[in-house]
């Protein structure tokens, strides 16, 4: 197959879905390489080098049958046909590999570019129009609260509040807020704040094409963030306290990415599986509940919050990490234990949080939907990085970093497939990364089946030997000492 | 005059090459059968027709190979009974 036949195949690639799942085809970054691609060319190209290796077996035997001496001579035109099979196969791969490398560079280019134009106009027009604001805020109050007060009338009250109107605007429209390219736009502007900030303090807008440290923009623009917002009393940290509550049994260990993400809890938001066995050192699987409450105000008592979401994505040490690293301890966790964490939403954040932070035994993580893109995770950590191109929370934590976790990534509505009206974020909801969870398990790609039967046979592995169970505990945490 | 021919040694070659050959032939009949190369991506439009003619070309030659191999079979088997 020539290179254009292969590329071909990928421009007019739809998706490999189930029917019944409105999610696109699965995305792949592979951990350590740069290339991007579906699962279905992946897996072509695994089967295409392994069916190399088999001719390249078969042609040492033939080659070994014709150095027989005494035997029957191997027609050269016997080993000229195994040599143009294998040519074919190598040639279908290459194509298969250009395509996926073509398709990445492509993606990068652009991607590279919109960032470094952001970044510019951030620290030109936007520091030029925050401050402009701050001018008018001074100079002229009453007209900015006039220009306020007029653009609120003009949103039409149906009897039932104007922000019900926005609400339901939103709820109308949801192919809005799940565009690829507003989450790619929330993406730009996560990694743009620092530029305003820098811009704000003078520093020209050129700057903005330097290379930085991977992540540090996301996390300089998120405390730009707290700091304004801790101007208004907002995004104030505190105390935690953990307590241990009652919570579902353990039943065997999850196996597949379904399974594990249906033992992340919602409400008590922490869940601990210690596995043990005769003469082994237990095992722990730590899963991690989402946000439970919106409010940038931490008074509200629930670490789980936009406040923790915040200092997350800064790197910082938000409450909801120290209430799991609390959970951890109370159940016993030690530094040199081996553990894996999985959450959804906040809780992915915290987990690669807690994977980051040094102090745990972390051998694997697995994240649906979390802002933690620019949280580094130590090399050679299995898992998946799961999330949606038209989820805008992963994209509030900035594009992901090249790392040794594996990322899948999928829309989570495909082109053309309806969306459901009555959810604020429907590609951020759990039931789509349950759909697309499914996916991840039906995938045909030995990348991604080896980081799920990796952490399938880490849980599994102690139920098998004699001895081998496992227990569950539960834990809910509070903020105490409420800031705002 | 040809060195003579040793029957003992011949029929070690001819044995050997069948040990060699016969698995040879086996794999290749099996990557024959319908199995999956390329794995469906849906592909549509002049991508199905690429991915078509892939694995015809594919099947096609990989049959040229086994069949060149499952002759050279017969005719080592062919000479090995020859010899008792």
């Amino acid at each position: 197959m020539t290179a254009a036949a292969a590329g071909a195949f990928a421009a007019s690639s739809d998706r490999g879905r189930e029917k019944g799942d409105p999610g696109g085809q699965l995305l792949i970054a592979p951990a350590g390489r740069v290339t991007v691609a579906t699962d279905a060319l992946l897996a072509t190209g695994e089967r295409l080098r392994a069916l190399e290796t088999r001719l390249d077996i078969a042609l040492r035997r033939v080659a070994a049958a014709d150095a027989c001496r005494d035997g029957v001579p191997v027609p050269d035109e016997l080993m000229a046909r195994i040599h143009r099979v294998r040519e074919l196969a190598a040639s279908a791969r290459e194509g298969y590999a250009r395509v996926a490398e073509n398709y990445t560079e492509a993606e990068r280019a652009v991607e590279r570019l919109q960032r470094d134009v952001a970044g510019f106009l951030a620290a030109t027009l936007g520091a030029q129009a925050l401050a402009f604001l701050a001018r008018l805020l001074v100079l002229s109050p009453g007209l900015v609260a006039a220009g306020a007060l007029l653009g609120w009338a003009a949103i039409p009250d149906t009897g039932d509040g104007k922000l019900e109107t926005i609400k339901r605007f939103l709820l109308g429209h949801p192919e809005l807020i799940t565009n690829p390219g507003f989450v790619r736009a929330v993406s730009l502007l996560s990694t743009s704040l620092d530029d305003v900030g820098a811009g704000l303090l003078g520093v020209p807008g050129w700057a903005a094409f330097l290379p930085r440290p991977p992540g540090s923009e996301t996390a300089f623009g998120a405390m730009g963030v707290i700091a304004l917002g801790q101007l208004l009393g907002m995004m104030r940290e505190t105390p935690v306290e953990v307590e241990r509550v009652p919570g579902p049994r353990a039943d065997g260990a999850p196996t597949g990415v379904r399974e594990r993400l249906d033992r992340i809890p919602e409400g008590a938001q922490i869940r601990i599986e210690r596995y043990e066995a005769d003469g082994m050192p237990p095992r722990f699987a730590v899963f991690i509940g989402p946000t439970e409450n919106f409010t940038p105000f931490s008074g509200a008592g629930e670490p789980w919050d936009s406040t923790s979401n915040i200092h997350g994505v800064a790197g910082l040490s938000p409450g909801s990490l120290r209430a799991v690293e609390e959970a951890m301890r109370s159940a016993g966790i030690q530094a040199g234990d081996e553990v894996f964490v999985a959450g959804f939403s906040q809780g992915g954040l915290v987990a690669r949080l807690v994977a980051a932070s040094g102090d745990w035994n972390v051998v694997g993580v697995e994240t649906h939907g979390a802002p933690a893109g620019r949280i580094p995770v130590a090399d050679g950590t299995a898992g998946l990085e799961i999330r949606h191109s038209d989820d805008l929370v992963p994209a509030l934590g900035g594009p992901p970093l090249d790392d040794s976790i594996v990322r899948v990534e999928r829309r989570a509505f495909a082109e053309g497939a309806e969306i459901p009206g009555v959810q604020a974020a429907p590609a951020h909801q759990r039931s789509a990364y349950e759909r697309t969870a499914d996916a991840i398990d039906d995938a045909r790609s030995a990348v991604v089946r080896e980081q799920v039967a990796a952490v399938d046979a880490f849980l599994g592995d102690y139920l098998d030997r004699p001895g081998g169970h496992v227990t569950a505990s539960t834990y809910h945490a509070t903020r105490t000492g409420g800031a705002g | 005059m040809f060195p003579p021919i040793d029957p003992v040694a011949q029929r070690a070659a001819y044995e050997r090459q069948l040990a060699l050959l016969t698995p040879v032939a086996q794999h290749l009949r099996v990557e024959v059968a319908p199995r999956v190369i390329v794995v469906d991506d849906e592909w549509t439009g002049p991508a199905a027709e690429a991915a078509a003619a892939f694995v015809a070309e594919l099947d096609r030659l990989v049959s040229l190979a086994a069949d060149g191999v499952e002759d050279l079979v017969r005719v080592v088997r062919g000479q090995l009974g020859a010899l008792l």
